[in-house]
């Protein structure tokens, strides 16, 4: 890992490298900047090839991929590509800067097993801005408007960063799966344990198993409890395989049985019973926030990141880890998938005695990290309290972060039979795309904020009965009723406030020409420029 | 019409001003990767003051120091025969004057109320921004006004140009003799010439939010005089008369954002925010960013047209 010292003179294109941020197992990602005349700086991530794997086709090919997905995937809640290039013969990215600080470090706690108490607001906001940028991934369309199926296969709280301006920015695409690009690599990819049960047995797998890892990251978060956590990867794959999920209310019986439902469903072992997308999870749970009354939103995450890492003006980094890629014995994964029952089938508990005991009391005891490594911190400047906080170190852009499990690849690499032997099925084309969804949860995916026809059936100010358009605000004629539902939704009405209109009579005859009452705001400007202005005030063209 | 800046592809020419123009464009980098940027070119040639030219140069050094989901990102400058460029990001959306001015009624008070705050959000972040040794940077936008607030798909909420409104402002006077367009906005020291703080912002978000909240406009739009006697004045219209059920809560908020007197508003953008929150929390309004998209696909939907990051006319 030596290579990780960033050299100062370093450049790529026209930035030049500050530092090391971190590595995965074939990338590195580092923090530069762009000089310009005049003292113009403006700081980016670059992520590229680790120097040994400079030449290697697979490696380039997974940078260009997460270039053509950045391009077309821009999403607040998404860490952007801004650039791609060549350099010395090598592909490169520039990734936004996410200054801040990412999930994994905000969820640590000294006790391994347990989860930092997050206040619920925080939680269920980053999970449902998660969830919204994954739905607009698994929604990308290529060119000619088909799907692309996109996976991200790594949702992990490594891979979840929070700036300190509120902002969750779902990182690392790199590995993002179009799935009905059918490859018969059989690799596996992603961090054990938030990987969905078919994800881990490679089978094929969809939208669904991102579904399933935001899924133990809200579990996680609402029962402050490592859901598939063991000391070792291969103990967490046995516990994924296994399909148990302990209620959150049997942990901790103060959560809402709504939520409870929520969570269950996400986690739920086949991916047929679980939401359809991150999308009517989102909406789930928002319409649960807005029914108990949470506020979601970055500005408290902001908040609450301030108290706990620190001001806003603090250094911009003051430790950077890396976390090695961990490789699982290929043999013992093999055997243990091979010896895992398929829960459906045959219902075994196979919580060990340990994991029942923490159920039950309460607590999990505080066991060695075994076999993963321990972040290697390479910023030996930083700041000994800086640990203790548990959480500055700026994670960008990468799963780097996260930790990369390759195992069957490295089976692949072996010309290996037992690769056979994991990898029964391969996704077919089609299974990865929504075409492959039943129409029925796509009509639920419509946008929840269209009125429903009942609302419309209610006499609406905007519509006359006979159909005939009534006076709006400012006198308006009014448009077709298709937008009338949106607007009823969105516009004044849905809150304690009646809408303007409402004050006109649904019947009334007034002329477009006459203000209604309600537009009572004759001799203030309406926003609409035509509206309420005697003609002879237009502003002449 | 440029075709090339750099090494940004220039697509579209979005609006023409005073100091330059303003295109959509694209970074085109290796293997097929396209991304839509906006960029604004500063003509030094057409700045007789090279100091203004330089000002402005400072405060895009500035604005890029501004890391904030709520402030409009900038990506790059640089110079080129003819001039400064900025490189800004590109908003998929429209400007919250578009908005207002297509809506046929006044949006839901929450929605209202948190696009407010994410704007609140944003100047706070500003007006709190220190430069790498420490110090307060002591930035205040000065221009906070519909055109500058842009409003993405997502539900995004930027404020725009944070750091060149004050050489822009110069430069108004420099070319027309009279600060144009804003006045409505401006806070009445501001107007009066006096030295301003974070606190003229406070009071342009207070106008924001009175205009959001009643999609009406507060004060006159139809002339720059009788718009600063009003703020002069300390007039304030009731915003309950303007939007029926309006909550008394509310109206007490904007009414201590527009006090005439600095020292009577609230002293921080923040703390603005905060009260906008405990509304929020009290009639249990969810402040999803959902319903700020949604409702920003309504406005496109009406053919608005996306005049993102427009600059604003000058003379």
């Amino acid at each position: 890992m030596t290579e990780l010292a960033a050299d100062a003179r370093d450049r790529v294109g026209p930035y030049r490298v500050l530092r090391a941020i971190g590595a995965g197992g074939s990338a590195r990602v580092d923090l530069a900047r762009i000089d310009r005349a005049y003292n113009f700086q403006r700081h980016v991530v670059i992520k590229r090839p680790l120097e040994h794997l400079r030449a290697d086709e697979a490696v380039a090919e997974s940078l260009r991929r997460e270039a053509r997905i950045g391009g077309k995937l821009r999403h607040p809640n998404m860490v952007a590509v801004l650039d791609a290039g060549m350099h010395d013969g090598y592909d490169y990215l520039a990734l936004e800067y996410v200054h801040g600080t990412s999930l994994r470090s905000l969820m640590q706690t000294e006790t391994a097993g347990l989860v930092r108490e997050i206040p619920l607001d925080v939680a269920l906001g980053i999970v449902v801005d998660v969830c919204r940028a994954l739905h607009a991934a698994h929604e990308l369309t290529d060119e000619h408007g088909a799907p692309l199926g996109l996976v991200h296969r790594d949702v992990s709280p490594g891979n979840v960063l929070l700036g300190l301006d509120g902002a969750v920015k779902l990182a690392d695409f790199g590995i993002a799966k179009e799935t009905r690009v059918a490859t018969l690599s059989g690799s596996m990819h992603g961090t054990v344990t938030y990987m969905a049960p078919e994800q881990c047995r490679g089978q094929a797998f969809d939208r669904r198993a991102d579904i399933f890892s935001i899924g133990v990251i809200l579990y996680e978060l609402v029962t402050r409890r490592r859901l598939f956590w063991a000391d070792n990867d291969v103990a967490s794959l046995h516990r994924v395989l296994s399909g148990q999920v302990a209620p959150p209310r049997t942990i901790d019986p103060a959560i809402s049985p709504a939520l409870e439902r929520i969570v269950m469903r996400a986690t739920a072992h086949l991916a047929d019973h679980r939401f359809g997308t991150t999308r009517e999870l989102a909406d789930a749970i928002e319409a649960l926030a807005a029914a108990e009354g949470h506020v979601l939103g970055a500005r408290w995450l902001a908040r609450t990141l301030e108290e706990e890492v620190g001001p806003k003006h603090a250094p911009w980094i003051a430790a950077t880890t890396i976390v090695q890629p961990i490789i699982l014995p290929e043999s013992s994964l093999v055997d243990l998938i091979a010896a895992t029952p398929d829960p459906d089938e045959e219902l075994v508990p196979t919580f060990g005695p340990l994991d029942e005991r923490s159920i039950e009391e309460g607590s999990v005891p505080s066991l060695p990290t075994g076999p993963v490594a321990p972040p290697i911190r390479v910023a030996s400047t930083a700041p000994a309290r800086a640990r203790s906080r548990g959480l500055w170190w700026v994670v960008a852009g990468s799963a780097l972060a996260g930790v990369a499990v390759a195992v069957v690849a490295s089976t692949t690499r072996h010309h290996a039979a037992p690769a056979a032997a994991v990898v029964p099925a391969v996704a077919e084309p089609a299974t990865g795309s929504p075409v492959s969804s039943p129409p029925a949860p796509q009509s639920q995916v419509a946008p929840p904020q269209v009125a429903p026809p009942q609302v419309a059936a209610t006499p609406s100010p905007r519509v006359a009965p006979s159909g005939k358009p009534a006076a709006g605000l400012g006198g308006r004629v009014h448009h077709k009723t298709g937008h009338a539902h949106q607007t009823s939704a969105l516009l004044a009405g849905s809150d304690s406030a009646p809408p303007v209109t409402a004050s006109t009579p649904p019947a009334a005859t007034a002329s477009p020409a006459a203000p209604s009452p309600a537009a009572g705001s004759a001799n203030h400007a309406a926003w609409d420029p035509n509206l309420l202005l005697p003609s002879d005030k237009k502003p002449k063209p | 019409m440029i075709s090339q800046l750099g090494r940004y592809q220039v697509d579209k020419l979005l609006a023409t001003g005073g100091m330059g123009e303003v295109y959509l464009g694209r970074v085109v980098g290796a293997h097929g990767f396209e991304r839509p940027i906006v960029i604004k070119v500063i003509r030094t040639e057409l700045i007789s003051d090279e100091r203004i030219a330089l000002m402005f140069v400072d405060e895009a050094r500035i604005a890029a120091c501004l890391h904030h989901r709520n402030i409009v990102q900038i990506i790059d400058f640089d110079l080129f025969d003819g001039g400064a460029f900025l490189v800004c990001e590109y908003v998929d959306g429209c400007d919250l004057r578009t908005m207002l001015r297509h809506l046929r009624a006044p949006p839901r008070l929450d929605i209202a109320v948190s696009i407010v705050a994410e704007i609140g959000t944003g100047l706070e972040a500003a007006h709190d921004a220190s430069g790498e040794d420490g110090h307060p940077l002591n930035l205040v936008h000065r221009d906070v006004s519909p055109s500058n607030v842009l409003l993405g798909v997502h539900g995004e909420v930027k404020v725009a140009d944070f750091g060149i409104a004050k050489a822009r402002s110069r430069s108004y006077h420099t070319v027309s003799g009279s600060i144009k367009g804003k006045a409505p906005y401006m806070a009445p020291e501001q107007i009066l010439g006096e030295a301003v703080d974070r606190r003229a912002d406070v009071f342009s978000l207070g106008v924001l939010l009175f205009e959001i909240s009643t999609r009406t406009r507060l004060y006159s739009a139809m002339s720059n005089a009788t718009a600063m006697r009003q703020i002069l004045d300390g007039e304030v219209a009731d915003p309950a008369a303007r939007r029926p059920g309006y909550p008394p809560e509310l109206t007490a908020i904007v009414r201590r954002a527009l006090a005439r007197n600095p020292a009577d508003r609230y002293q921080t953008a923040r703390e603005l925010v905060d009260e906008l929150d405990r509304l929020a929390h009290a009639r249990h309004w969810s402040m999803s960013k959902q319903s700020i998209g949604e409702l920003v696909r309504l406005v496109k939907s009406r053919g608005a047209t996306a005049a993102t990051n427009e600059m604003p006319r000058i003379a």
